[in-house]
């Protein structure tokens, strides 16, 4: 079917910044991650896609990661928390959306 | 940590392999402490989590596909990688693939022929008529028209199922190539 093409590739540009929104804001780690995204079906978004893109953020110097210790006996976390570079990354993406969004709306009602 | 996710992480870690070993090892960690989470907060089962992870091989390339224009080590074994496989597809194709697929379809036609013409003499014998063109002969053994016919039956049997064998046997090729080149 096409509409789910179509979601597929709006996914793929928005799923980045969703990503980026959420680590703003606090640090997350990779399930808490795919969780909080689960929430929106536009969004949800398995392990094998998460992780790769997760590792891509971090290489491009978007986020920075460390490890944390749990103590409620489950495994350490690897944490992801946004960077200067990823600030600025997320403002540029911030007015690209607010551009996106008057152009839909400007196309459909003007 | 249940066998069976031990062993899903034994497979992505063999196919990381073109990666620096402690990113290797950290996308491992990562891994495993994801398994971790679902097996205690979502409550998946071994199986249930394998299944949502999805194909190691195709988890792995995921992560490698992030890290191609990186690494430039992986490029270079890439491209040995893809220059190997074409020669000797290409050697495979102009020897092996010939010769076995004709082999094959020879043999199977002969398998047919051969029973066919022992027939037709055993029939040529009951109605009187001898056909010197039709012979079974092995070595210095010439069979009569009726032991002929059923000589040929065996031998045709025998030459169909080593020409199926030898088809069977051109078609794994042809598979076995097709898999390998969607593994470059």
């Amino acid at each position: 079917m096409n509409i789910e093409d179509w979601k597929s590739q709006i996914k793929r540009g928005s799923l980045e910044f969703g990503i980026l929104l959420m680590i703003t804001k606090r640090s997350y780690y990779g399930y808490e991650i795919i969780s909080e995204l689960n929430k929106w079906q536009i969004l949800a978004a398995k392990e094998s896609t998460i992780y790769p893109l997760l590792r891509r953020l971090l290489k491009e110097g978007f986020l920075s990661s460390y490890w944390q210790e749990t103590t409620e006996g489950l495994p350490p976390r690897k944490y992801y928390s946004i960077t200067d570079t990823g600030k600025t990354y997320l403002a540029a993406m911030s007015v690209e959306w607010e551009n996106l969004l008057a152009a839909i709306e400007g196309l459909r009602d003007g | 940590m249940e066998s069976i996710l031990l062993n899903y992480l034994e497979k992505i870690d063999k196919y990381l392999k073109p990666l620096a070993a402690a990113e290797r090892a950290d996308i491992i960690n990562e891994i495993k402490s994801e398994m971790l989470e679902l097996e205690a907060k979502d409550k998946l089962t071994s199986a249930q989590i394998v299944e949502r992870l999805g194909n190691p091989k195709e988890l792995a390339k995921a992560y490698l596909g992030q890290s191609i224009t990186q690494n430039n080590g992986f490029n270079i074994r890439k491209l040995g990688t893809v220059i190997v496989f074409y020669s000797l597809a290409g050697l495979g194709s102009i020897f092996i693939l010939p010769v076995i697929s004709i082999l094959a379809v020879t043999l199977v036609i002969c398998g047919v022929i051969v029973p066919i013409c022992g027939a037709v003499k055993f029939l040529g014998a009951l109605v009187g008529i001898d056909l010197p063109i039709i012979m079974f002969q092995f070595g210095s053994y010439t069979a009569s028209p009726v032991m002929a016919f059923p000589l040929s039956i065996i031998i045709g049997i025998l030459l169909f199922l080593a020409g199926s064998f030898l088809w069977k046997l051109t078609i794994q090729y042809i598979q076995m190539i097709s898999s390998k080149k969607k593994q470059l």
